[in-house]
């Protein structure tokens, strides 16, 4: 690739970096065909060379397709840029949500994720309420659907949102849950072996 | 019409509203057992073949499709959820404190990353967009020049507002007691302005306003005493 294509590649990467993160809609993110109208329709190719780019940095773009075109139709989906690593528990604090509104957005998705993503309000939130008041839950369950990670419906049903769509690996957070108990107790004896030999050290 | 066909009607209508909530609710859609459903569509369609029965008919039968096309998808995302189950999740959910949750969250979770400001790209864009724009008319300019080269005309304005306020409070206090606000509005020519001033009086403490919420009715008296503190509510009324 000459120098000329690279600077014009690296223009248009700029270009879709600032068409993704800055989207004047309401919702984050842009659609398929916003991104080929300003790129032109070697779009993918573009919107490939930008995620190797992001990747350096710790995220990456998303393509989330359209449920009702499938994965083919490009122009319909919707692109994202999204962290590409897990966070840690010590980076919450800057993402603004309190631990418990979290414990809570993770009991509901995973509940819900395993009952193919919606289950009735009530059912949730009893089952919420056994953890926390339920003025606690129903403040964060609020929020959480303000957010788009929640969606309720008049109905009383309570289903994943959009945001859990796009954020969430619907796999990696059930297998997560299924090895919490062993996860915690391996968690506990690295702890209880660290401190057995902490104590022989000194 | 025979008991027999209101029957099959009311059949149908009620497989339409099982499968309906099935579908709005997003209920378990193997909970309705579709071949025997079938079948029983069969039977009333071979019985019964009036315009309305079938129309009837044809509803189930996009409705029973509907549910079949939820079995599939629930066996697709049951599948791909690694067969556990609400009840294992719950279980874990009550075994495991806020932060073991969280930790099996953030394993999953990939926030979006968003610019929520204004950049200095965008800033340029306006500000080239602004530049672009075509010079309004004479009349804006008028406008302009009056702002700045008539600062007199301002008060001028100001001073006949202050007059015609004065003179309606001094015509609501006359009334002595509470008067209603159509009544008291209906009382000059122009019903617009009327309200506009009142609404001024209103907001600056010097009236006071009850409302009756069972009949609607709006009551209206000038303030004895003028209310120092900031007024918290608005009411909105249509002038027709």
């Amino acid at each position: 690739m000459s120098g000329e294509d690279l600077g014009k590649l690296e223009k248009k990467m700029a270009q879709a970096v600032a068409l993704i993160l800055a989207s004047g809609h309401r919702l984050p993110g842009v659609r398929g065909w916003e991104l080929r109208r300003r790129l032109g329709k070697n779009f993918p190719k573009i919107i490939n060379s930008l995620d190797s780019r992001l990747k350096q940095i710790g995220l990456r773009v998303k393509i989330v397709p359209d449920p009702e075109t499938g994965p083919e139709d490009l122009d319909r989906a919707r692109f994202y840029i999204v962290l590409s690593d897990p966070l840690a528990l010590s980076d919450i604090q800057t993402l603004g949500y309190s631990l418990d509104e979290l414990a809570i957005l993770s009991a509901t998705l995973a509940y819900l994720l395993a009952k193919n993503g919606s289950a009735a309000e009530k059912e949730v939130m009893e089952m919420l309420e056994t953890k926390y008041p339920r003025w606690r839950v129903e403040a964060a369950i609020e929020r959480l659907s303000r957010r788009g990670y929640l969606n309720r419906t008049e109905e009383g049903v309570l289903s994943v949102g959009w945001r859990t769509l796009v954020e969430v690996d619907r796999q990696e957070l059930l297998k997560a849950f299924a090895s919490l108990g062993t996860m915690e107790s391996s968690e506990k004896e690295t702890e209880k072996a660290d401190s057995e030999v902490d104590e022989r050290e000194y | 019409m025979s008991r027999v066909v209101r029957v099959s009607r009311e059949e149908l209508m009620r497989m339409i509203s099982i499968l309906g909530e099935i579908e709005s609710r997003r209920l378990d859609p193997f909970s309705v057992d579709v071949s025997s459903l079938l079948a029983r569509l069969r039977e009333i369609i071979e019985r019964e073949r009036d315009v309305e029965t079938i129309s009837l008919d044809a509803e189930t039968l996009y409705r029973v499709s509907v549910v079949l096309g939820l079995q599939q998808r629930w066996i697709r995302e049951r599948a791909s959820s690694l067969f556990i189950d609400a009840g294992m999740v719950y279980s874990k959910i009550i075994g495991s404190d806020p932060k073991s949750l969280v930790a099996a969250l953030l394993q999953a979770w990939r926030p979006i990353v968003r610019l929520e400001q204004v950049s200095v790209d965008l800033l340029l864009r306006g500000y080239q967009h602004f530049l672009s724009r075509p010079t309004r008319g004479s009349a804006g300019l008028e406008g302009a020049q009056l702002a700045v080269g008539k600062p007199g005309a301002y008060a001028a304005i100001e001073s006949q507002i202050s007059r015609e306020l004065g003179e309606l409070l001094a015509e609501l206090s006359s009334m002595g007691s509470w008067v209603r606000y159509w009544d008291f509005i209906n009382m000059g020519s122009d019903k617009r302005v009327r309200a506009y001033l009142l609404s001024y009086l209103i907001s600056r403490g010097e009236a006071d306003v009850r409302i009756n919420s069972l009949t609607g009715e709006i009551w209206v008296k000038a303030a004895e005493k003028v209310s120092e503190e900031p007024r918290t509510t608005s009411l909105a009324v249509t002038i027709g």
